[in-house]
């Protein structure tokens, strides 16, 4: 029984976390979760990776002063919402040939979280100035 | 501040998982950057991709040097005290040990291994006294431990996964260190997010 109540005890303790992280807004968890990226990625300079400021609405690839795959550059893809949540699912099927060695995220909510807060790395984003 | 932090042999600094959970290097390429000889390591596995597996390596390679050039503007601004510039100094020397194993690796492939940078594009006019190279050091750091903390899960190779959490605690170790010296709680939580 009381193996049982402290399984129970377990349980609600990753349930009230789980509501703290849901009630955060998608921007704030979206910058949380970018602390992946941050092993390649800055939003406002190249490193392994490139920069990520304003990155809506440019083409893959289209950096200047980076050095892409010929993979992401001939891929002819635009970053959308829905072209990042599928790059995010997964690099390597989008773009075979990719250099980004990541798994992709599985979780619909943390990806769209995470492209909230890409998308306002723009002009106006004192980060991005 | 502690320089006891062990030497281990880094694999990479990113993911190195494909979507499906599997692993994206090959065993060939764990098993050559664990020492085994390249005939040995070929016959253990019979689904390499080597041109990929260079690809990643390559990027790792990068990312080290990135890290050894991050730490070398550190050592060179001048900003850093004794103690500080003799720990930045040590821990450059662990990614370049990296680099010599990754690249090692990168031409037992047949590949050719990535160069560093001719420059880096570090914002150095953020770096104003002592604290701001550690903070930026220090984020560098949790970068890579955040890669790793979210890619061990999904490591279905068993001795990936071992490989993978020798890493982030290396990397760990770095922030920990970092972090007291920014006068931090070194380990500010039980777990890490």
């Amino acid at each position: 029984m009381k193996v049982i109540a402290k399984s129970c005890l377990f349980a609600i303790g990753f349930l009230v976390n789980i509501d703290t992280a849901i009630s955060d807004t998608d921007v704030s968890a979206g910058k949380r979760l970018y602390t992946q990226c941050t092993g390649c990625h800055a939003p406002d300079y190249n490193r392994t990776g490139p920069k990520h400021c304003g990155i809506l609405g440019r083409a893959a690839g289209g950096v200047k002063n980076f050095e892409y795959t010929d993979a992401m550059v001939k891929s002819g893809i635009i970053w959308t919402g829905e072209t990042l949540d599928k790059f995010l699912t997964s690099p390597f099927d989008m773009i075979p040939g990719t250099s980004m060695g990541f798994v992709g995220i599985p979780s619909e909510r943390e990806r769209q979280q995470l492209i909230t807060y890409l998308s306002q790395l723009d002009g106006s984003n004192m980060q991005c100035k | 501040m502690s320089n006891e932090v062990e030497k281990s042999i880094l694999l990479d600094r990113r993911s190195f998982l494909s979507n499906s959970g599997k692993i994206a290097l090959s065993g060939t390429a764990i098993a050559l950057m664990s020492g085994m000889s390249p005939a040995k390591a070929m016959s253990t596995d019979s689904s390499d991709s080597p041109e990929q597996d260079t690809r990643i390596l390559n990027t790792a390679i990068s990312a080290e040097h990135e890290a050894v050039a991050a730490y070398q503007l550190g050592a060179e601004s001048g900003l850093l005290s004794k103690g500080v510039l003799n720990v930045a100094v040590q821990f450059q020397g662990h990614h370049k040990e990296h680099i010599e194993v990754l690249a090692s690796t990168v031409r037992k492939l047949g590949g050719e291994a990535a160069d560093a940078k001719s420059s880096y594009d570090f914002p150095v006019h953020k770096l104003k006294n002592e604290k701001d190279v550690l903070t930026f050091a220090a984020g560098l750091e949790r970068g890579a431990v955040s890669a790793y903390a979210g890619a061990i899960p999904l490591f279905e190779n068993s001795d990936l996964a071992k490989a993978a959490a020798s890493i982030l605690a290396d990397e760990a170790m770095h922030w920990a260190i970092l972090r007291q010296a920014l006068g931090l709680d070194p380990v500010p939580g039980a777990f890490f997010s």
